[in-house]
């Protein structure tokens, strides 16, 4: 396996979203690493973990999605309220 | 490429989506769950066809199983002690792990099957937390850690005194633990010459002016490290974190007061990895941030580097009158903030005096402190301030951006890369909603605009893409115009839920759980937020923090660890540390999570991505779960919200099962309401018009409105494997029966 510094990864920093199966290889067991030695909880099953590294929700789904969520469970919310006077 | 989905019939995306779920097609025409259906049905002996399913399964598949793996089907298949339907829907999600290329282990399979069958329940997840004290733990590792430096520190200074320190050498020496135990601010009185006391997580310090100032003990730890690491005095940190503080709350001309900051004799570089905000706003020491901000942010007095990349910028200071100009903004800014501070802060205190978590005597001290509600308005002024740092900054990159093209455009220069130049201007001005940096300060409505912005210049990016430059062009210099007019304030509800925030995580309440319990999430920040407090992103965030800060890890580790997810892996490794048993809420609800993360697994190799989350809804006191699916077309790893579909389904307490299904063309949005209750349309139809006017607000526009019954057995399958035509459409009142559904206009 190919050794991670840290530095090997500074053209990833940029946008994370953008690793891909090649270059991610190697970085889950990097990251479990550094999480256990700064005493940081994390799941420590690396295929797992590379998953989970990959799909960044803060990039992968544009805000639009999140605000078609927030208006939904306002008007969800709503209907519950009805609930009470019904 | 062009791309050619003008026209794309909505069935076409859950068509590819089919094929999608279909394995190697020359081997059957039947979906591979109804082939295992079909089996299951017919077969007499359940227990003995495992492995022959696990095979037809490899066949259609292309994928080969380990020894392994099978047996962790069989297990999790567990034949004796499930009922028929119980297998099936096992077998269900065999099949979702196989299409999603996932190892199938008994956990992993156990993760997505407990997410997509079982409730998220919020309010047992918390309970949890607090039963476990995890409060009290996380107070006695961040004073320990203190501790920890404190020794080290005064080690440190034995060997090597500096002139200036208040404490001197000898003084050190002679300090020691004291009789009566370990007095965490008399150690600090005595490394730093300075009075101090204690309370709740802070400690507050004597400062030039007189005034006691707090400290968070985390980031007291933070500074103590970087102290020994660019061998400066404690002291003289201290002393300029608090002259920051006074510059920030007492509104001094801080344009000037920041030049003259640079007498101060630091060398650059240590005072880079200087952090002075706890709650990891900025990487960078406000001195240095301030310096920037005169050359960072007037428009006008930038150079912008054309640079593919977008990153290299050059910045280039014009003249002295633009930074005045510039020094009166910011500080037009400080000043709106502190008086809602100053408004509001009496509010904070007895919200937080009215929080369950908080009873302890100590507590009570620190909130009667004044220095408390100083030391509160200070950290939010900052905050504050570096949000707007954060937004001006990436206003200023889009705009310069923005006016490429439209120079570009007026020279007619042709640059192959604009469309991916638009992507990457959609790209900053979506990290403007978000990013943590940005996390509660952006009010609603500039949101809101910056959603429409959004959209809209994905729109003029649609144009380019087909060549359209005139309309691009139009929508750009309209999207300019109003980027440009946004005035970035931060509303007086969200100074007051921050500054709320602070005072609970400096009297050791973890954040997460207060904001489980606040939080309204009522825009697209606060939802994301709340996935994120979740721990559903845990994972990449951990990442991005570890790679961005390199050695630097340990001030955001105490952020990084809010979150469920964390909270809960830390319970269940000390309780199998102490060799207790963990117990099933724990065991069920960390697996709930990763079910999530496990289904939501980025498919690259492919067009269509599936997703799946629990959402909250806040009903009567209660937490309920609001399950949704999202599928949608990817463009890159982002999914293409302009050409997607959305499932909500949740039990309504008066109106029964409801699916609301949002199917999403172009933007424009078909709803499909999913109910049997006689009453769907009436109670239906305020709230759709509700939804169409908030959908409207962010670039969506409205298509039809279909009422069909909830099919409760098949609706997950269905969203899987949709066939829209499937739908059993009820007939509405008294419209014509002949009509399928029907179609209202609104």
């Amino acid at each position: 396996m190919k050794k991670y510094g840290v530095k090997a990864y500074d053209a990833q920093i940029e946008n994370s979203a953008r690793l891909d199966s090649s270059t991610i290889d190697g970085l889950s067991e990097y990251i479990v690493k550094i999480a256990n030695e700064e005493n940081i909880p994390i799941e420590e099953d690396v295929d797992t973990l590379t998953h989970q590294i990959r799909n960044d929700i803060s990039k992968n789904i544009p805000p639009q999605i999140y605000s078609l969520i927030s208006s939904m469970i306002d008007v969800i919310e709503q209907l519950e309220a009805d609930n009470n006077e019904g | 490429m062009k791309i050619s989905h003008t026209n794309i019939n909505l069935e076409n995306i859950f068509d590819n989506s089919q094929n999608d779920l279909r394995y190697s097609s020359n081997h059957s025409d039947k979906d591979l769950s109804m082939n295992m259906k079909s089996a299951n049905a017919q077969s007499s002996n359940p227990t003995s066809d495992i492995l022959s399913k696990l095979d037809k399964l490899e066949q259609l598949s292309g994928r080969r199983f380990s020894e392994l793996e099978k047996s962790s089907v069989q297990k999790f298949i567990d034949v004796k002690n499930s009922n028929i339907d119980e297998i099936n829907s096992k077998w269900d999600t065999v099949n979702i792990a196989v299409k999603k290329e996932i190892p199938l282990t008994q956990k992993n399979l156990n993760a997505l099957h407990q997410t997509l069958n079982k409730e998220q329940n919020t309010q047992e997840i918390l309970e949890t937390i607090s039963e476990h004290e995890n409060i009290d733990k996380s107070n006695l590792s961040d004073e320990q850690k203190l501790k920890e430096i404190l020794e080290r520190y005064k080690e440190y200074k034995k060997n090597n005194p500096y002139k200036g320190d208040k404490a001197t050498a000898s003084a050190l020496k002679q300090s020691s633990k004291t009789a009566s135990g370990y007095d965490l601010a008399k150690q600090i009185a005595e490394v730093t010459g300075l009075e101090v006391y204690k309370k709740g997580k802070i400690i507050f310090i004597k400062s030039d002016d007189g005034n006691f100032r707090g400290i968070d003990i985390r980031e007291l730890s933070a500074m103590l490290e970087n102290s020994i690491k660019s061998d400066e005095s404690i002291e003289n940190l201290i002393q300029i974190k608090f002259n920051q503080q006074i510059a920030l709350s007492e509104n001094i001309d801080i344009f000037n007061i920041n030049l003259n900051k640079n007498n101060l004799q630091y060398k650059q570089s240590d005072m880079d990895k200087i952090k002075l905000s706890s709650e990891n706003i900025s990487e960078e020491n406000i001195f240095d941030k301030l310096n920037k901000n005169s050359s960072n942010q007037l428009n006008n007095s930038l150079e912008f580097s054309v640079n593919t990349e977008n990153k290299d910028v050059d910045y280039h200071l014009q003249n002295q009158q633009e930074n005045q100009f510039y020094g009166e903004l910011i500080e037009e800014f400080i000043n709106e903030i502190n008086n809602r501070l100053e408004e509001s802060i009496n509010g904070v205190i007895s919200m937080l005096e009215n929080n369950p978590f908080i009873s302890n005597n100590q507590s009570d001290e620190l909130l009667l402190d004044s220095n408390f509600r100083t030391f509160l308005k200070t950290e939010i002024t900052e905050q504050a301030y570096h949000a707007r740092e954060y937004f001006e900054k990436n206003r200023t990159d889009i705009i310069k951006n923005l006016e490429i093209h439209i120079n570009d455009y007026a020279q007619n220069k042709s640059n192959s890369n604009e469309t991916a130049n638009l992507a990457r201007v959609i790209d900053k001005l979506d990290s403007l909603i978000t990013s943590n940096e940005m996390s509660m300060y952006l009010d609603m409505k500039t949101e809101r605009n910056c959603l429409k912005m959004s959209s809209d210049l994905q729109i003029a990016r649609n144009h380019l893409e087909m060549g359209r430059k005139n309309e691009a062009l139009k929508i750009i210099k309209q999207a300019k115009s109003m980027l440009e007019d946004i005035k970035f304030m931060p509303d007086e509800k969200s100074i007051e839920l921050r500054a709320y925030h602070r005072g609970l995580t400096a009297l050791g309440v973890p954040l997460t759980s207060a904001l489980l319990q606040t939080n309204k999430l009522n825009s697209a920040s606060q939802v994301l937020s709340y996935f994120k407090n979740m721990g559903i992103n845990y994972e990449a965030e951990l990442t991005k923090k570890i790679l961005e800060n390199t050695g630097d890890l340990k001030q955001d580790n105490n952020n990084l660890k809010d979150n469920i997810k964390a909270i809960l892996i830390s319970i269940k490794k000390e309780t199998e540390h102490n060799n207790h048993k963990v117990s099933e809420v724990i065991d069920s609800q960390l697996s709930n999570l990763n079910g999530q993360q496990l289904f939501n697994k980025l498919e690259s190799a492919k067009d269509i991505q599936n997703l799946f989350f629990h959402v909250p809804i806040n009903a009567n006191d209660e937490i309920k779960d609001m399950q949704l699916y999202v599928q949608g077309r990817k463009k890159g790893d982002k999914l293409d919200w302009q050409n997607c579909s959305l499932y909500f389904s949740i039990d309504l307490r008066k109106y029964g099962h409801t699916g609301i299904h949002l199917i999403i063309q172009e933007r424009n949005i078909n709803i499909n309401v999913k109910n049997d209750n006689p009453t769907t349309v009436d109670f239906m139809m305020p709230a759709i018009q509700k939804m169409k006017d908030l959908f409207s607000e962010v670039g969506f526009s409205w298509g039809n409105i279909k009422f069909s019954s909830y099919d409760n057995n098949k609706i997950k399958k269905q969203f899987e494997i949709p066939n829209l035509d499937n739908i059993n459409e009820r007939k509405i009142l008294n419209s014509n029966k002949s009509v399928k559904g029907f179609d209202l206009s609104l």
